[in-house]
């Protein structure tokens, strides 16, 4: 097992937002957490991350328990976290940035920078240039790239369609997808966007107001009907 | 003949009072651009650097060896200082200025208490030239060249290696560094330890120019603290560069056509319209110039 969750109740300032949380990601597999707006997904990825604390339950990751350990320990630990709103550095160039994804896995490994511009070649070209000056497309593919040029085990993708046009869609779930039969990485996916959910997942989970609510595969939910119980879209 | 040893006259001066802001401001602009803490004790930083590069060269060590021990020095206290007392104020503006003025009165106060009134400066070396018929210390422009090499370096440092790419890093958000594992309580130590060790050694390099005593950095902290609101904290060495110029310019101007008094008087009314103008400084303004531009 990559990532286990056992009764996770976590929050902001005291209060509980995700609830008694319990699930497990295999080695290898794409795992989607899907739901409506503000029922706590991104609270969910972030106290995976480690940015919030675990009020009760407990997290492992790799065979460790990580419930105490904060977020730059778990990053070493091969966690690569992708936040929503994507959390370039702005004012750094794009080679930067992407320099700041060598830690992740321990950052001993030869930090491979050449793999990723070939995914992205669009990063390549704009390599010299300021991180902010990209378009919203570009910076996910730059925030996924910083994190594949570390050595993660794990991927945490927080609505990596947020705010992108179709193709740029197309383009990353061709690479998480690649990736996760290549190389066996493992994705944690919040997500909206049932296109790209059904063209990676291999399993969906439904969180409704802080807790689990149902387990789905990709074709359940490509079904318009049932999106639209569970999603209310 | 006239002429010429007017403008050099004026060069020099122009040369003098950069050098005398970029080096007290230096230190205080990497601590506050980084953690968005105002050091109100950086001049005592100063102070400790002087003290040692006295010490030491009346322990008969070589000047310039003296002034890097002072440089050092400042460096380690500024590094114990933020374990124990900054790490608790940062992003709090406020309490951060009230905490390190606490530590700033304990410094100087502490230091009259041990070392006394005043202890003995060390002679300014280089000797001086003429040029006309005045005259001027090589010294001076040494100073000048070494501030431009620390603005430089600094420059170089932020750029160009590991460590100055990650505090750039967490100086734009730290929540970011963290996920990627960054340990940016090391980041904070380290930057405040580099901002109280060029204060130290800017300290150290103006004690050979003046007296030193208890309350030596406190001729250079109001200047440092002009130098710095002006320079604003998005961008360390161009907010700060920008600052020293046009701060400098208009001061020596007025120093050179009227009186010492009138030119700082110059200088602030000049800061009053900078800040009135762009109340986040130079740097800041500038970058979001540069954002409104992109987006149109």
């Amino acid at each position: 097992m990559e990532l286990g969750l056992e009764g996770v109740t976590s929050g902001y300032g005291g209060i509980p937002i995700v609830r008694e949380v319990s699930l497990e990601v295999e080695n290898g597999e794409i795992v989607a957490i899907v739901g409506r707006n503000g029922v706590g997904k991104t609270t969910l990825i972030e106290t995976v991350a480690g940015l919030l604390p675990v009020m009760e339950g407990g997290i492992t990751f790799r065979g460790q328990d990580v419930t105490r350990a904060d977020a730059r320990d778990r990053a070493r630990l091969g966690m690569g976290y992708v936040p929503q709103g994507r959390g370039i550095f702005s004012r750094l160039s794009v080679e930067e940035n992407l320099r700041m994804g060598e830690l992740v896995g321990g950052g001993r490994a030869e930090a491979a920078f050449e793999r990723v511009y070939e995914w992205f070649p669009r990063l390549r070209e704009r390599r010299r240039q300021r991180a902010g000056t990209l378009s919203g497309g570009e910076q996910q593919m730059l925030a996924i790239g910083r994190i594949l040029v570390g050595q993660p085990s794990i991927l945490l993708l927080d609505e990596p369609s947020e705010g992108i046009q179709p193709t740029i869609v197309e383009q990353i779930a061709d690479v998480i997808a690649t990736l996760n039969r290549d190389n066996a990485l493992t994705v944690l996916l919040v997500e909206q966007n049932i296109d790209l959910v059904c063209a990676t997942a291999h399993r969906c989970i439904v969180v409704d107001k802080g807790a689990t609510a149902a387990t789905l595969t990709p074709d359940e939910l490509a079904d318009p009907e049932v999106a639209r119980r569970y999603l209310a879209i | 003949m006239e002429t010429i040893s007017f403008i050099v006259g004026l060069l020099y001066q122009y040369a003098d009072t950069i050098a005398l802001l970029a080096l007290s401001a230096i230190g205080l602009i990497i601590i506050f651009g980084m953690m968005g803490v105002i050091n109100m004790a950086h001049g005592e930083m100063m102070m400790i650097g002087a003290y040692i590069t006295s010490f030491a060269h009346y322990a008969g060590i070589p000047t310039a060896l003296a002034v890097i021990l002072g440089g050092i020095g400042a460096g380690l206290a500024g590094m114990i200082i933020e374990r124990l007392v900054i790490r608790r104020f940062y992003g709090q503006l406020l309490s951060s200025l009230v905490a390190t003025w606490g530590l700033s009165l304990i410094l100087s106060q502490g230091a009259l208490l041990v070392f006394g009134q005043l202890i003995q400066s060390v002679p300014t070396p280089f000797g001086s030239f003429t040029v006309g018929e005045l005259s001027y210390s090589y010294y001076r422009m040494f100073i000048f060249l070494v501030a431009m090499a620390m603005i430089a370096g600094l420059w170089a440092l932020f750029r160009f290696t590991r460590f100055g790419v990650r505090a750039r890093a967490t100086m734009e958000n730290p929540r970011m560094a963290r996920a990627l594992g960054v340990d940016t309580s090391r980041v904070y130590a380290l930057t405040f330890g580099l901002g109280t060790m060029l204060g130290g050694f800017a300290g150290g390099l103006l004690a050979l120019t003046s007296t030193i005593g208890p309350f030596y950095g406190m001729t250079y902290t109001p200047q440092a603290f002009i130098t710095v609101v002006v320079g604003g904290g998005a961008e360390i060495v161009t907010g700060l560069l920008a600052s020293v110029l046009s701060l400098g310019a208009i001061k020596t101007i007025f120093m050179n056509q009227t009186n010492i008094l009138l030119g700082h008087v110059a200088m602030l009314v000049l800061a009053f319209v900078i800040i009135r103008l762009m109340p986040s400084g130079i740097s800041d303004w500038v970058e979001r110039r540069q954002v409104r531009v992109r987006e149109r």
